[in-house]
């Protein structure tokens, strides 16, 4: 019985101690924030299935901030939507002093967080280096409004790559692609519509067909009449497809499909480079490509959001963002207005070594059109069923 | 004939072990977390395991059967289905994202097993047998009866609720908050990824792990019951 | 000794009911014809589909496994066994995974990712068939030699035999089996997620999937059905139970002498 008391007092205490809890505040100004931050430790949350990414964080960004600001940054490999799932239920349980300070997001995962009131607002006045964004890449996220909840990060372009030394004559359009696909059964798939780029790729597909009148959300019964004479020539005959990029990046790889795609024009360099891509992959740009950003966000029960400001504007940071967009780690585009820098940066970014792997800028530029609402990334989801059975 | 059929289609998935080598092996602190989990888990479960069996076989209560279902119902919940609510309580103990709440979570997981098995072990043995135990002080009838006797299930156990604890991947995440990595977790990720090589190291882990203790236990084991068997002459 | 570790385990597993009364809470009000969709309708027939004949299989290897190393008390056999339970679910699914996706010679005959979830099946049986084993084989050990031998000597068939002398016991360990593999495979998302296919897909992958990706109205979804999953399990559970506990209670007498 005794031990039964006990145990009853540790329960209360533990009660108690979570009970006391209230929200962190932001301190007005990026000098206070960056005084409070010492010493602090940043969880900073984000996919981490790209070892390029992962070593990007862990050997050149960590060490900087400690350096500088003396901050310790902790990257958490997890999935966005798992993380965002998480905030949801800090909420339900009246979570005011949460486990994630910083993390990276976009699209529907960042409009799930938005509407569900899930991040701190008015950012971007409180980061210095806020001011040399690309003002057009900060304004939406995949169609959806920032409305400063999220800070822009980095600004790429959906583009496919593919192997020169097995497909001898690419194809320029869609409309090639697909017979592209029937000439060579089996060597052509993408990831399911759940995973992002798999809900891009039908997203081209949609964009083909009908250009921007097919983002009302209301996609015609042809439109997936279509897209299922892809399966018979598909990959495994189109009954099952990769679940997710990585597993496509795998296939093809392996030599099992002869294409792979995804948002990043320099994604395919260090691979190529590391001889896990074939050395023959070349860029493939079709009739058009949709530009995307990805964004920072700091949620709203951060332990430490001073620390994630000091994180956030360093990211920003012209040289931070010259070796993201270097191939040696990551190759992401910048998500800052080159106009807005002084000459050497500007210089220091169009020097950026021309890579193999990497598809023509200007005609990618000339190619790129915006993203369709989250909308249509739903009906997608909800619909491609058809498709797969 | 028959035999090397029988061995062959129980022992050839385990080719796929030596497919590529695995690289070079670091300690770091995911295997930290996950070897001091096993250990500390395996542990609960065989006390908390045969201690609350032992009041299932023994006491006369008016609870008893309504203890045995409580006991006996969360087998069949899917941790998918209880996770949720799980972090939610979890969250109100301040435990989300700490040691603590994961090791909670994993013996969730992992105890009812251990009362069943503890339980049907008992009840093969017999209440008679055990009966005469009760005269005995706790510590000496656990150590020289119910040990001996038992030992082959206190095995079992473990290896359950190792098993079981490395199985855990989406719960580990979820309750540690990505804070608390464990092989599994490594594992995910790896297997997401495009090295073979990579995976495959975190497999012989998680195998490995397992038969080390497995077999450890089993030495330890016998240790034990020939000083308990010295003492029968 | 015993009354506190009664405590601590009765405090443990109160933890997954406060997962189901969440489950309760957040289903109120949910509409229900909204699982009448054709991802739920075709998961639910392939995951019994797949359910019933792992657990089938398992349950009847298993048990013809344990008979014959009863009765020909083949050690060899009952060590060998230990091995795939050693293998976590999650590395046994990856190793399956390696085998049957392109490295194997039987590659094109039995492959993984495809629609009649073949390896997903191989898989579980080699995994769980262990597990009856070890369920049935603790009930071997104790029968008592006794009523085969007088079913041998009335001169019953092998079956017969089998029915009068060795199945009333079989009942409780198979029935404690039956239902662990039944929730366990049912709703387990990691090896379906790997050797699975994109449609249909089990409940456990497609639940998973609706709850971290797209819509928040989606995890209504998944919480109904896993609700829903839950008690149908609590509910056959109980009831089979309920239905055999006199004749197990006779048994068990019996047993005891």
């Amino acid at each position: 019985m005794r031990r039964l008391k006990q145990f009853g007092l540790m329960l209360s205490l533990i009660f108690l101690a979570a009970c006391g809890t209230t929200r962190a505040e932001i301190a007005p100004t990026f000098e206070q924030a960056a005084e409070e931050a010492k010493q602090s430790t940043v969880n900073f949350y984000m996919w981490g299935g790209d070892d390029g990414i992962n070593r990007y964080i862990d050997e050149y960004v960590a060490p900087r901030l400690k350096e500088t600001y003396n901050v310790e940054l902790n990257r958490v490999p997890m999935d966005t939507a798992e993380f965002v799932r998480q905030l949801s239920l800090d909420k339900r349980a009246n979570r005011e002093e949460g486990t994630i300070d910083l993390m990276w997001i976009n699209g529907d995962n960042f409009r799930n967080a938005a509407e569900a009131d899930l991040l701190q607002g008015d950012l971007l006045g409180k980061i210095p280096n806020a001011k040399l964004l690309n003002e057009e890449a900060q304004a939406t996220d995949a169609g959806t409004p920032t409305n400063g909840l999220e800070v822009a990060w980095g600004n790429v372009q959906f583009v496919m790559h593919y192997d020169a030394d097995k497909v001898k004559n690419p194809p320029t359009t869609f409309d090639e692609l697909h017979r592209w696909t029937e000439e060579n059964p089996g060597r052509f798939t993408y990831p399911e519509v759940t995973d992002f780029t798999g809900n891009a790729f039908v997203r081209h597909l949609l964009y083909a067909e009908y250009g921007t009148a097919g983002g009302d959300g209301e996609i015609p019964d042809e439109f997936w009449e279509k897209l299922a004479t892809w399966s018979p020539t598909q990959w495994k005959q189109g009954t099952t497809y990769p679940k997710s990029l990585a597993q496509l990046d795998q296939l093809y790889a392996a030599g099992d499909v002869w294409m792979t795609m995804g948002f990043n024009e320099r994604r395919a360099e260090a691979e190529r480079e590391n001889g896990v891509f074939p050395s023959g992959t070349r860029a493939l740009v079709l009739e058009h490509s949709i530009a995307s950003t990805h964004f920072l966000a700091v949620p709203f029960n951060a332990k430490n959001p001073n620390g994630a400001l000091v994180v956030i504007n360093e990211l920003l940071s012209p040289e931070a963002q010259l070796a993201k967009q270097d191939s040696t780690y990551w190759g992401d585009g910048t998500s800052l207005d080159l106009t807005k820098l002084d000459t050497a940066d500007r210089d220091a970014f169009l020097k950026l070594d021309e890579g193999v792997t990497y598809p023509d800028p200007e005609r990618l530029a000339e190619r790129s059109i915006p993203d369709y609402g989250p909308a249509v990334i739903d009906a997608i989801r909800e619909e491609w069923d058809r498709v797969a059975k | 004939m028959s035999r090397i059929l029988t061995a062959g289609l129980i022992l050839f998935p385990f080719i796929g072990l030596f497919l590529a080598f695995p690289a070079a092996f670091s300690w770091d602190e995911a295997f930290g977390n996950t070897v001091i989990y096993v250990i500390i888990l395996g542990f609960i479960n065989v006390w908390l395991g045969i201690g609350t069996a032992w009041w299932l076989m023994f006491t006369e209560s008016r609870w008893k059967t309504s203890v045995e279902w409580f006991t006996f119902l969360p087998l069949f919940i899917p941790v998918m289905a209880s996770m949720f609510g799980m972090y939610i309580a979890l969250a109100q103990l301040g435990l989300v994202g700490t040691h603590i709440g994961v090791g909670l979570v994993l013996l969730v997981t992992t105890l009812p097993y251990s009362i069943r098995l503890a339980y049907n072990a008992m009840y093969v043995i017999g209440r008679t047998l055990l009966e005469q135990t009760l005269m005995l002080a706790p510590w000496t009838r656990f150590g020289l009866v119910l040990f001996p006797l038992l030992k082959e299930t206190i095995r079992t156990i473990v290896l359950f609720s190792t098993v079981i604890v490395l199985s855990q991947f989406v719960l580990v995440q979820l309750i540690g908050a990505g804070l608390v990595p464990t092989v599994t977790t490594r594992l995910y990720q790896s297997y997401a990824g495009n090295d073979v090589s990579l995976a495959l190291q975190n497999t012989w882990v998680l195998i490995l792990v397992p038969v080390l203790l497995y077999l450890g236990l089993g030495g330890l084991f016998g240790i034990w019951i020939r000083l308990v068997k010295g003492r029968l002459q | 000794m015993s009354r506190s570790s009664l405590w601590l385990s009765l405090f443990v597993l109160a933890l997954p009911f406060t997962g189901v009364a969440f489950l309760i809470y957040e289903t109120i009000g949910f509409d229900w014809s909204e699982l009448n969709d054709a991802a739920w309708r075709a998961s639910l027939a392939v995951t019994l589909y797949v359910t019933v004949v792992s657990t089938v299989l398992s349950l009847v290897i298993g048990t013809w496994l344990a008979r014959s190393v009863y009765r020909h008390r083949s050690t060899w056999l009952a060590s060998l066994l230990r091995w795939p339970m050693f293998i976590p679910h999650v590395a046994a699914a990856y190793l399956f995974y390696l085998l049957f996706s392109g490295v194997f010679p039987f590659y094109g005959l039995i492959e993984a990712n495809e629609r009649h979830h073949l390896v997903v099946i191989f898989t579980y049986v080699w995994k769980e068939v262990p597990f009856v084993f070890l369920m049935v084989i603790g009930t071997y050990a104790q029968l008592n030699r006794g009523y085969l031998d007088m079913a041998k000597t009335l001169q019953l068939t092998p079956f017969k035999q089998f029915k009068v002398a060795e199945w009333p016991f079989l009942v409780k360990p198979l029935l404690d089996s039956f239902w662990v593999l039944v929730a366990f495979i049912s709703f387990a998302y990691e090896v379906p997620a790997l050797l699975g296919v994109t449609f249909p897909e089990l409940l456990g992958v497609l639940a998973y999937e609706r709850l971290t990706t797209g819509l928040f109205l989606n995890a209504y979804e998944s919480y109904a059905v896993a609700l829903i999953w839950t008690l149908f399990i609590f509910i056959g559970v109980i009831s089979s139970y309920a239905v055999t506990a006199k004749r197990r209670r006779r048994i068990e007498r019996g047993v005891r002498r």
